[in-house]
Parts: C-alpha cells; sequence; structure tokens
C-alpha cells in the first residue's frame, strides 16, 4: 500500500524527515507514533504529493509519488493537520464544493454520498450553520468526512481525534475499525500513545525526523520473560522462589520465569497464596520510550 | 529557489521554459530596433528635397508624434504655440489634399480635431463640445498643432531653408517606411539651429520624420514623425467636419486676427535689429517676420490686456534687457528665444534665432516707442 | 468557481465599485460644475449633457485605481487564501491538478471583473438616465443623440459595441494585474502580502508612465495604455493603443502566469 524508501526531506539546515523506509500492507491499520515535531506531518505530506522530498522514492497503492500522485489520490481518502474548510460556507456545501472540484464522483449521487458520509462521522443532522460556528470535534467529524466521500481505499489521517471529547474519540475509533474491517488500509499518525495502542495492528515509531521503530503491535507487545505475581505472603514467594525475584512493590513481585503456568502450579504446591498471576507484557508506552530519546520540544541546557 | 528535491528537475526545467519565453519576449522590442537600418538610399539630394518640396498632393493617413523639450513657460493665450515645443503631441491625420484634410489632437480623454473642408475651417474641440467654423484663407495665422505633422512641417522648412545647404545623411525607418534622409544646415549665423535633418519616403517624396537639433546640442530637441502612415487617401466620411448644421460660425479664429482687427498703432518698420520686414498683409500691422530663412523672426504688438501676462512670464522666466523707452526680457531656450518687451504697448518677438538678435531688436523697439 | 459568488465579499467589492460612479454623478447632477476639459475624470464634463454616456465616466472613475485593487486583492487571495485557510491542500489532494487550479482561479478573476464591470455598467447607464436625463426621443430610455469624442453621433447600437468593447478590453487590461497578483499568491501564504505586492507594482508603474525620464521602458509598463479603451469613443475608432496595451497584456500574463506555474507546480505545501 505505502513503500517509502530513503525518504529525506530537509529544510534549508533542518532534517524533518530522516531516511525512513515505511511499509504499509494492505488492510493495516498503521499507526504512526511520534512526539510533536518528529516529522510526521511532513511525512504524510510527502505521501499525498503536498511536499517534495529531497531524496528518497514513495510508492501509495503500486503508484510512483509524486511522479503519478494522481493516479493514487482519487483512490485516498485524507486528513492532513485538521480539515480545511471554507469557513463562510455551510457543511454540506463545504463537501459539494469539494467533491466538484476534483474528478470523479458523478454529480447524480453526490448527495446521497455526502448523506452517507455525514451520516457515518455522525453529523447526520447538521444544520446550515456555517462552519465558521462548529466546534472543534465537529470541524474534526466534517473533515473526516470529507476523506470518506469517495469511500477510498486507503486512508491517511494525521492526527483524526484532535478536539474530540473521549466518546468522540471512541466512536472514531469505531468507524475506523469497522472500515477497516470492510477492507480499508487505514494509516493515522498521532502521538497520542493510547490512541494507536487502542486502534492499531501495526506501529511505526518516529523520532527525530527517523522511523526508528517499525513492526506488528502483537509482536512489540511480547512476553519479556517474567511473570508478575501478586500474593499477600511476598515473604514467602521471595523465600521460595531465591534470587529469581527481581522486583518488590508491596504485595506485587516481579519474578524471572519463562512460563506462568508453571510458575502458579509451583507457588501452589508451596501453599502460596496467589491473587494475580499473569505473564509480564512490554507495554507500548515502555517500547516507545526505549527506542526514542527525549522529547523534542525539550530543549537541553549545553552545561 | 528551494532546497533540491525529487522534482527540482522539474522545477528547473519549468524555470527554464518560463526564462526563455521571457527572453523571446523581451527580445522582441530589442531585435526589432535592431533591424538594420536600410541600406543608404543612393537618392541624389537635390532630387529628394525637390521631391519632398513637391509632396503636397500627397494623399496619407497615419499617426503622428511630435515631442519638443524646450524648456518653455506656459504663455497665456499662447499655450497652442508653447504647448508642442514643450511637450508631447499626438495626433491623427488624414491628407486628401491641401484643402480636404483633419488633424486630430489627442490628448487623454479629450480631442481637437482640425477639418479643412470645403474652403474652411472647421474646429471641434470635445472639451467645449462645440464645432466652430472658421470662414475664409487667413493671410496670416499663428502656428496650429495641423503644422506639426511631419510632411507639413517638413515642408515648411524646407521652403525657410531654400538658401541653405542639404547634404544626404542614412536612412532610417520610420513607421514602416525605409526613409532616406536630408540635413540642412542653415548659413546664417544668427539662427540657434545647428541642423534640420528630414528624412522622407524616397520613391514618393513624402516626409516622415524631422528633427531640429540646435546649436551646442547633441540631441534633437524638437522631434515629429509618424508611428504610422499609410499612403491612401482618406475617407471622405471621415474628413467631413461632424453635424454640420450644428456650427458656431466665427471670422475671428485666433489670437493674431483679433488683434490685427483692430487696426491701432502705424505699421511695424520697415527693418528692426538690421533685419528687413519680409512680408506685408494688407490690414495687418501689427504682426510681421523679419529675417531671412530659418533665421527669422516674428514680431507681434499686442494690447496691454493681451500681453500683460505674457510679459511677466518672460520677465519671471527670462533675462532683463535694459532699454531706454520700456523694459524688456529675453528668454532663450536654445532653439527658441523670446523676447518681450513692454513699452506703451507689449511686443513679443520669437525666433530661432541668437538672443544677440533679439536684443539688438529690443534695441530697436525701445527707440521706436521713444 | 461557484465558490466566488458564494462569498458575501465579493458582491461587496461589487457594491462599492458602484457606488464611487453613483456617488460622483450626485455630485455632478446637484452641482452641474464640470471638471474642466482634459482634467478630472474622463468624459466626466460630456455626462452633463448626455447621461447615456455615463457608462463611459464610470469606467474612466474606477479604473485607474479602484478596479485593479479589488482584482488584486482577490487575485492575491486566491491562491495564499486557501492555503492559509487549510483548503489548499484539500484541494490538491482531491486531487485537483496544480495547473488547472491555477487556470480556474484565473477564470474566477475574469468572471468577477466582468461581473463588477457588467454590474457598474448597469447601475452607471441608471444613475446617468435618471440623473443628467438622456434626451430621450418619445420616452425611449436609449437617447438618440450620444456624440463621440470626435463629435460623431454615435447610435445606440455603436455605444452598445462600444461598450462591449470597453468591457472586453477593460477585462484585458486586469490580467496583468490579476497574473502578478497570482504569481506573488504562490510565493506566500499570505493573501494580503500578495495584494500589497501587486499594488507595489502598479503603483509604481503609474508614477512611471507619468515621469519623462523613464520614457525609455513607458511603451512596456503594465498601465501605460489602461485608458487606451476611450479611442474606442473616437470616431474613427483609434485602435493602435487598444492593440499595444491588450499585447503588453498578454505578454505580462503569460510571462507572469508561467512563473506562477512554474513556482507552484514545484512548491512544497505545509499549510
Amino acid at each position: 500500500m505505502i513503500t517509502t524508501n530513503g525518504l529525506v526531506k530537509t529544510y534549508g539546515q533542518v532534517t524533518a524527515v530522516d531516511g525512513v523506509d515505511l511499509a504499509v500492507r494492505e488492510g493495516d491499520r498503521y499507526g504512526l507514533l511520534g512526539p510533536n515535531g518528529s516529522g510526521k506531518t511532513t511525512l504524510v505530506r510527502m505521501l499525498l504529493g503536498l511536499v517534495f522530498a529531497t531524496r528518497g522514492t514513495i510508492e501509495v497503492l503500486g503508484v510512483p509519488v509524486p511522479k503519478r500522485v494522481h493516479d493514487a489520490l482519487p483512490r485516498i481518502g485524507a486528513m492532513v493537520e485538521g480539515p480545511g474548510m471554507y469557513p463562510h460556507l455551510n457543511g454540506r456545501a463545504n463537501l459539494t464544493l469539494m467533491d466538484a472540484a476534483g474528478p470523479g464522483g458523478g454529480r447524480a449521487d453526490r448527495k446521497r454520498r455526502i448523506g452517507e458520509a455525514l451520516e457515518r462521522v455522525g453529523l447526520a443532522g447538521i444544520d446550515k450553520r456555517p462552519v465558521k460556528a462548529y466546534s472543534l470535534g465537529m470541524r474534526q467529524r466534517l473533515g473526516l468526512a470529507a476523506a470518506l466521500l469517495r469511500r477510498p481505499q486507503l486512508l491517511i489521517l494525521d492526527e483524526p481525534t484532535n478536539g474530540l471529547d473521549p466518546r468522540g474519540i471512541r466512536e472514531i475509533r469505531e468507524l475506523l475499525a469497522g472500515l477497516n474491517a470492510e477492507g480499508t488500509t487505514v494509516f493515522l499518525s498521532s502521538h497520542l500513545l493510547g490512541e494507536i495502542d487502542a486502534l492499531c495492528t501495526r506501529v511505526g515509531v518516529m523520532d527525530r525526523g527517523r522511523l526508528v521503530l517499525q513492526d506488528e503491535l502483537a509482536a512489540l507487545r511480547a512476553e519479556t520473560g517474567r511473570v508478575l505475581v501478586g500474593t499477600p505472603e511476598p515473604e514467602r514467594v521471595i523465600a521460595l522462589l531465591d534470587g529469581r525475584v527481581e522486583q518488590r512493590d508491596g504485595e506485587r513481585l516481579t519474578v524471572r520465569h519463562p512460563d506462568p503456568g508453571d510458575l502458579n502450579a509451583e507457588l501452589i504446591k508451596a501453599g502460596i497464596r496467589v491473587t494475580a498471576l499473569g505473564a509480564e507484557r512490554r507495554t507500548l508506552e515502555q517500547v516507545v520510550l526505549e527506542a526514542t530519546t527525549t522529547s523534542s520540544d525539550r530543549v537541553e541546557g549545553s552545561s | 529557489m528551494q532546497p533540491s528535491t525529487v522534482v527540482s528537475g522539474q522545477a528547473w526545467r519549468r524555470w527554464v521554459v518560463v526564462i526563455v519565453i521571457v527572453g523571446v519576449l523581451c527580445s522582441v522590442p530589442i531585435v526589432l530596433g535592431l533591424r538594420p537600418a536600410p541600406a543608404a538610399t543612393t537618392a541624389d539630394p537635390a532630387t529628394l528635397r525637390a521631391r519632398m518640396a513637391a509632396s503636397a498632393g500627397l494623399a496619407f493617413q497615419g499617426y503622428a508624434q511630435s515631442s519638443g523639450l524646450l524648456p518653455l513657460p506656459s504663455l497665456p493665450n499662447l499655450t497652442e504655440i508653447t504647448r508642442p515645443l514643450s511637450s508631447r503631441t499626438e495626433m491623427r491625420v488624414w491628407y486628401a489634399d491641401r484643402d480636404s484634410w483633419r488633424v486630430d489632437v489627442i490628448d487623454g480623454a479629450t480631442e481637437r480635431d482640425t477639418y479643412q473642408y470645403r474652403g474652411s475651417q472647421f474646429i471641434w474641440d470635445f472639451g467645449d463640445t462645440r464645432l466652430t467654423q472658421v470662414i475664409g484663407e487667413q493671410p496670416v495665422r499663428l502656428p496650429r498643432p495641423a503644422d506639426l505633422v511631419p510632411p507639413d512641417l517638413v515642408r515648411r522648412l524646407l521652403s525657410l531653408a531654400a538658401g541653405d545647404r542639404a547634404e544626404p545623411i542614412t536612412g532610417k525607418r520610420v513607421a514602416g517606411i525605409d526613409a532616406a534622409g536630408l540635413r540642412l544646415r542653415p548659413v546664417s549665423p544668427d539662427t540657434t539651429i545647428d541642423h534640420v535633418d528630414v528624412w522622407a519616403d524616397p520613391s514618393s517624396g513624402l516626409p516622415v520624420q524631422a528633427e531640429v537639433t540646435a546649436k551646442g546640442g547633441e540631441r534633437p530637441v524638437f522631434t515629429s514623425r509618424f508611428l504610422s502612415v499609410e499612403m491612401t487617401r482618406p475617407d471622405a466620411k471621415t474628413i467631413t467636419p461632424p453635424s454640420l448644421d450644428d456650427v458656431q460660425v466665427t471670422d475671428a479664429p485666433d489670437l493674431l486676427s483679433q488683434i490685427s482687427a483692430r487696426r491701432r498703432g502705424g505699421q511695424l518698420p520697415a527693418t528692426l535689429g538690421g533685419e528687413q520686414r519680409n512680408t506685408e498683409v494688407a490690414g495687418l500691422t501689427s504682426a510681421g517676420t523679419y529675417g531671412d530663412g530659418l533665421a527669422q523672426f516674428v514680431v507681434l504688438r499686442l494690447p496691454g490686456r493681451f500681453g500683460n501676462e505674457a510679459y511677466d512670464r518672460i520677465a519671471t522666466y527670462g533675462a532683463d534687457v535694459h532699454l531706454d523707452g520700456g523694459h524688456g526680457a529675453v528668454l532663450a531656450t536654445g532653439l527658441l528665444t523670446i523676447l518681450a518687451v513692454r513699452a506703451e504697448r507689449i511686443y513679443l518677438v520669437a525666433g530661432f534665432v541668437q538672443p544677440a538678435v533679439l536684443r539688438r531688436v529690443a534695441a530697436d523697439l525701445g527707440r521706436l516707442e521713444r | 468557481m461557484a465558490k466566488l459568488f458564494r462569498r458575501p465579499r465579493t458582491y461587496v467589492i461589487a457594491g462599492l465599485l458602484c457606488a464611487l460612479p453613483f456617488v460622483v454623478a450626485v455630485f455632478l447632477a446637484t452641482t452641474r460644475i464640470p471638471p474642466p476639459p482634459g482634467q478630472g475624470g474622463a468624459f466626466l464634463s460630456a455626462v452633463l449633457s448626455n447621461g447615456a454616456l455615463y457608462p463611459a465616466a464610470a469606467m474612466a472613475l474606477v479604473m485607474p485605481v479602484f478596479l485593479p485593487v479589488s482584482v488584486a486583492v482577490l487575485a492575491g487571495d486566491s491562491v495564499a487564501g486557501e492555503a492559509s485557510q487549510g483548503t489548499l491542500r484539500y484541494l490538491l489532494i482531491r486531487p485537483v491538478g496544480r495547473t488547472r487550479l491555477l487556470v480556474a482561479k484565473l477564470v474566477a478573476l475574469i468572471v468577477f471583473v466582468l461581473f463588477a464591470i457588467g454590474a457598474v455598467l448597469l447601475t452607471s447607464f441608471l444613475t446617468g438616465i435618471t440623473m443628467f436625463g438622456g434626451e430621450p426621443a418619445a420616452g425611449v430610455a436609449i437617447p438618440a443623440d450620444v456624440t463621440s469624442l470626435s463629435g460623431v453621433t454615435i447610435t445606440p447600437f455603436g455605444l452598445v459595441l462600444r461598450l462591449l468593447a470597453t468591457v472586453v478590453y477593460i477585462v484585458i487590461s486586469m490580467l496583468s494585474v490579476a497574473a502578478i497578483a497570482l504569481f506573488l499568491s504562490t510565493l506566500t501564504d499570505s493573501g494580503l502580502g500578495a495584494a500589497m505586492g501587486a499594488l507595489a507594482v502598479l503603483v509604481t508603474s503609474q508614477v512611471l508612465v507619468t515621469l519623462d525620464a523613464a520614457a525609455a521602458i513607458r511603451p512596456y509598463l503594465p498601465t501605460r495604455y489602461w485608458l487606451a479603451w476611450i479611442d474606442f469613443f473616437r470616431d474613427p475608432m483609434l485602435l493602435r493603443d487598444v492593440e499595444r496595451g491588450a499585447g503588453i497584456q498578454l505578454v505580462f500574463l503569460v510571462v507572469l502566469l508561467g512563473a506562477a506555474w512554474a513556482n507552484f507546480m514545484t512548491r512544497d505545501i505545509t499549510n
């Protein structure tokens, strides 16, 4: 779906994107995670042919970008850095204009398609108010509706849940998951870890312009070879396991052990009461923190 | 320019296309300007001169422009004369023959048209929204813008410079015509004119450009040329004045006739500043020309109410001349020299002559009034 | 583009354009003091005797400043405005070809100029007829007697024809303004900056036109022949300046639109 090769973009002295090899496969729910200023937006813009790479190649939907981006764009729905709307027009008029501005999408079923898109994003009941009177969340939904107008094969969304309340975020997440189930590949970027954790099947992590990590979410969250044990008798466990307990936090212990089942059997055999037991998995947060260095908007003193 | 990107190549190609277009478009006027001047036409100067002088019967229509660079103050009541010498005049000309022609002087959103039609002159002024008919031929008159149209101007200059020798100069392309040129150098030391260059269509003799260069000057200070000209006979409708039934008739068309009509004061003296008076027109006592060829000058005697303002203006910009019987001032512009004398009446003297000549005239006029 | 006509701004500008001749007409009609011939607006002295020439006078009033300013503002905003609104990126990924976008913007500007001039013509014609009267022949609204600058009577048909020619010429004259502003608009994200830049070019050009020392470049200035449409009201019509003016405008259009195109095609859209 999306393949980039050694993608570099420099603005003057600043390198915004540095040697990115992105690989998004068909059917993915791909989350591009990275702090603000890590080059996500620039990368997204390059994918859409808005910004031109300094070096490297891009292929989207099997088409080289930016050379033949026009063949790919009709099959892509996108939202880049917040929705752009004509503030003096109402939502429906905005969608109509956008739809009429480009190729494809016949006049005949335009009304129907707009109605459907609005319904999907939960704006079926919008009135004649101009967009400038909309709340941030409504605009965000409208932008999403614009991206969905043409039933795209690929959705490229930059920070899609910006400005939405928790319920809205959940609705959008469900919408995207539904679309994905219907066969749409979803590529979204976010600086919110939880969002990507909750939605995506595949994750790429950007840091200072580099793609430092790219893998299946499941693989990233592999077991660590440790087991978390909750017990009212931690002293006994420590005595029993002698040296394999790596960490103690009140009644919670972290034990180095390959198999939680065996450990459980062992503890029960020793007559130790266990209140909780499970394999430790890495959280996405840990993964990201390991992969990235420091927050890019933090300015270190050079003493 | 932006830093290089994967599309830099395209960008460069596009800019190159644009720059090439700019280059081509810019070079068009330059190339047209550098187009080699026509090979020196081998027309014999005497023949060319004769052809030009005899060109009055040639019909033509075109667009002419004259520009004068003389630093002249505008003289009240005489702006029609001073303006062409100190600014640019755009004219549309339709000329069938000596007695039927039309000249439009165009200025911004107005125009002033002069028609010569069936023995009388019609003047349409858009500013006044009035058509005026001038009955009868005027024996002597003030210059008018129609005199600046190259053929008329050149013929007049040629007749004034009848005694001066002409030498061929390089040809020139004027309004699409490969014109042959002549240079007239006045012999008289009294004139401020260094030389007059005229160009004409070598085959028909229709003059297309005239340039007057003053002594000590490098560039011509007065130029009149066609910007476009066709040697075809204009439409009869075009040279017919509009709405003949709604016309205001006058027999006093310009200042000169108005003054002369008063018939006061005696005849101007037969000699002034050592120069002979040329013409003597019956009834015209307050104006006369003196001198020969291009060194001629005109003397006007004006009643106070016409002349005072003009005198003041010239005295402001010109140099005072001491006189026994009045005040005088000479304004020298390099080409045109104007003298104003205020005694009992006001005299205006003008010509392409050296200031020294007019100082002598001033002295004579001062004596005359005493 | 349909957008143009959904914007209140368009109507405000057109309304202002119509209002200026109207105000002038009110003053002229009440005082009946004509400006001296050759000064003031073209035709203004003539309209006192015949109101039907007022559309021409109105053109002369709006042409030198008002119309170019509004065109510059609209054109300057055309690309930069979309960029700062954030709609430009959506148009481009819609996808609208970049060349197509520029051409559409230019077409929209031409439509605006036509619309604005049409409005000015209509209102000024009505104003002229009602305020100055058109010497109507037996109650006919179209006056029988309009004279050209050369004093020749123009028939109503001729008047309409000349006004149409004027409209066409003015549209062509505005092309260079539009192209300058459009080019600047592709350079910056600030519509105001682009409009100001275009106006700076125009003002410079206007100043140089009147400056004798700049005579050498005068024929190549974009504003040199702006008022050449007045020549349509001479008889016979003088087409010399009109041809040159149209030529210069087209040259500016080609060059600047080309520059806008070359710049815009490979420009990063970062806003």
